[in-house]
């Protein structure tokens, strides 16, 4: 469906007033960027979780949806921080280590002038690898990456989301991209 | 320096181009309407006064658990070992979830001061579990054909395992309920005026009856199998039988956004108006969901 002109803050403000078409716009411009980022970061171990935590985070949006504020943040922002929330959540009440490794400080020291990668996946075999490896990166890293190239967000945005500061998310990103870098194949065949 | 971090490198578009190769737009419609029908159906109950009951906590949290837990529990001490004191279900341990929404309020983001994530232990202890909750007693897992698009799946869901939601399973988890379910009157008549088969075979049979059939009948609604809801329906299962979560197969079929389904159980006569547990009824939803193409199906009016 295509979205209207309709800014997202009053699609969610039309919703509170009883629009009953406004909050199915809403949902279907985020939806699949939404779906995705909790899948990629609950990663294959609690995939099966995805459905559920998906539906938590639209319920929750629909709910406290007269709580949000456009000066804020922009819905984006606000929609996966409430996804973020959804899937730690998850991970605490499994009881789910995450490690918060050192991979900022080393991340701060990768040399991102890797071999440009291949841009177009063009098999799906390929795909399941890209997808793969982002899902085997760090937490912090593959949530960073995903928002960042998936769900649009800007650095900043992310870092707000994320609670660290501009820098940190900056260089999570640039690990990620290096990582994935030497993972996906084909990237050598840009460089010859 | 800081000016190639802000722009999209090739592998941000490749992984792009990665998820949207492997987009299955079957379950992101299913998901949609799933979603949408359950938001719609909370905020009818919000309006009506009645208390929220999630579709997830029915079916993914407890509710049918439970009841299939009580029921197989009832039928195993009727059966197997009568002298038995009885005993309590294990079910309970994982009672539905009512108020989960609720729960959400409290998680719920404020846009800075309260929306940090949990700060979660920095060093992971190899023998930490995974799981907290103690093992639970085998149960078959909704699937496909659940009511209210039940999406549990297997741990080694991967990468893209969105097709299963829609897949039609053989075995399904009714046919378990079936084969614990209390016992049926009208049933249990028909069987009394036959020649009297052995008592255990006799009760077993009458426990495959009617409630399968209503929980066969809402969960084809739910998955759009308009020929097995046909079926069914020709094999006398009442139109307006009400499945374990106290749904009618038109209600399931409503929230599920299945059109056809829909229409098929409104010419059989399905009430809009017999309610569920919630207290709401199929118009309620409807009105709720406001798709014209449903209210269409279901000879409902839209909302001006």
């Amino acid at each position: 469906m295509e979205p209207g002109p309709a800014d997202d803050a009053d699609l969610l403000r039309a919703h509170g007033g009883g629009d009953r078409h406004a909050f199915g716009r809403l949902y279907d411009r985020y939806d699949r960027q939404c779906f995705q980022f909790i899948r990629r970061t609950l990663g294959p171990a609690h995939a099966e979780a995805a459905e559920d935590l998906h539906q938590d985070t639209w319920m929750s949006v629909a709910a406290h949806a007269g709580s949000y504020d456009a000066r804020k943040s922009s819905f984006a922002t606000w929609l996966f921080a409430i996804a973020r929330n959804k899937v730690w959540d998850h991970f605490r009440k499994q009881k789910v280590a995450v490690l918060a490794t050192g991979e900022d400080d080393a991340a701060m020291r990768v040399a991102d002038t890797g071999p440009t990668p291949i841009e177009w996946v063009e098999t799906r075999e390929l795909a399941l690898t890209l997808i793969a490896a982002v899902e085997a990166l760090p937490l912090v890293q593959r949530e960073t990456f995903v928002m960042f190239a998936q769900g649009g967000l800007s650095l900043d945005e992310i870092a707000g989301v994320t609670n660290v500061g501009v820098e940190t998310t900056k260089s999570r990103l640039r690990y990620a991209r290096s990582a994935l870098r030497r993972i996906v194949p084909g990237q050598r065949s840009a460089n010859g | 320096m800081d000016e190639p971090d802000t722009a999209l490198e090739p592998i941000d578009r490749a992984y792009a181009n990665a998820e949207a190769l492997l987009a299955d737009d079957a379950a992101r419609a299913q998901r949609r309407a799933r979603v949408l029908g359950e938001i719609a159906r909370t905020d009818a109950a919000r309006r009506a006064g009645t208390p929220v009951r999630t579709g997830r906590s029915m079916m993914q949290s407890g509710g049918w658990l439970a009841a299939a837990g009580v029921v197989g529990l009832s039928l195993f001490v009727a059966i197997q070992a009568p002298q038995r004191p009885p005993i309590a279900t294990p079910a309970a341990r994982r009672a539905p979830a009512a108020g989960a929404l609720v729960a959400d309020a409290a998680s719920a983001p404020t846009q800075k001061s309260t929306d940090h994530p949990p700060v979660l232990p920095k060093v992971a202890t190899s023998n930490a579990p995974r799981i907290a909750a103690a093992p639970l007693p085998v149960v078959p897992t909704p699937r496909s054909g659940a009511p209210m698009g039940g999406l549990a799946r297997g741990p080694d869901a991967s990468v893209e395992t969105d097709k299963a939601a829609n897949a039609v399973t053989d075995a399904r988890p009714e046919d378990a309920i079936a084969a614990a379910a209390p016992v049926v009157a009208p049933r249990a008549e028909a069987f009394a005026a036959s020649p009297p088969p052995p008592p255990r075979s006799a009760a077993v049979s009458a426990l495959r009856a009617a409630p399968s059939q209503a929980d066969r009948l809402s969960a084809a609604a739910a998955a759009g199998r308009a020929p097995e809801v046909e079926d069914l329906l020709a094999r006398g299962t009442p139109v307006d039988a009400r499945d374990a979560d106290g749904d009618t197969a038109l209600m399931k079929s409503v929230v599920a956004g299945r059109v056809k389904t829909a229409a098929l159980l409104r010419g059989r006569g399905a009430s809009l108006d017999r309610k569920n547990r919630a207290g709401l009824s199929v118009r309620d939803v409807a009105k709720a969901i406001d798709d014209p193409d449903m209210n269409q199906a279901l000879g409902v009016k839209s909302p001006p």
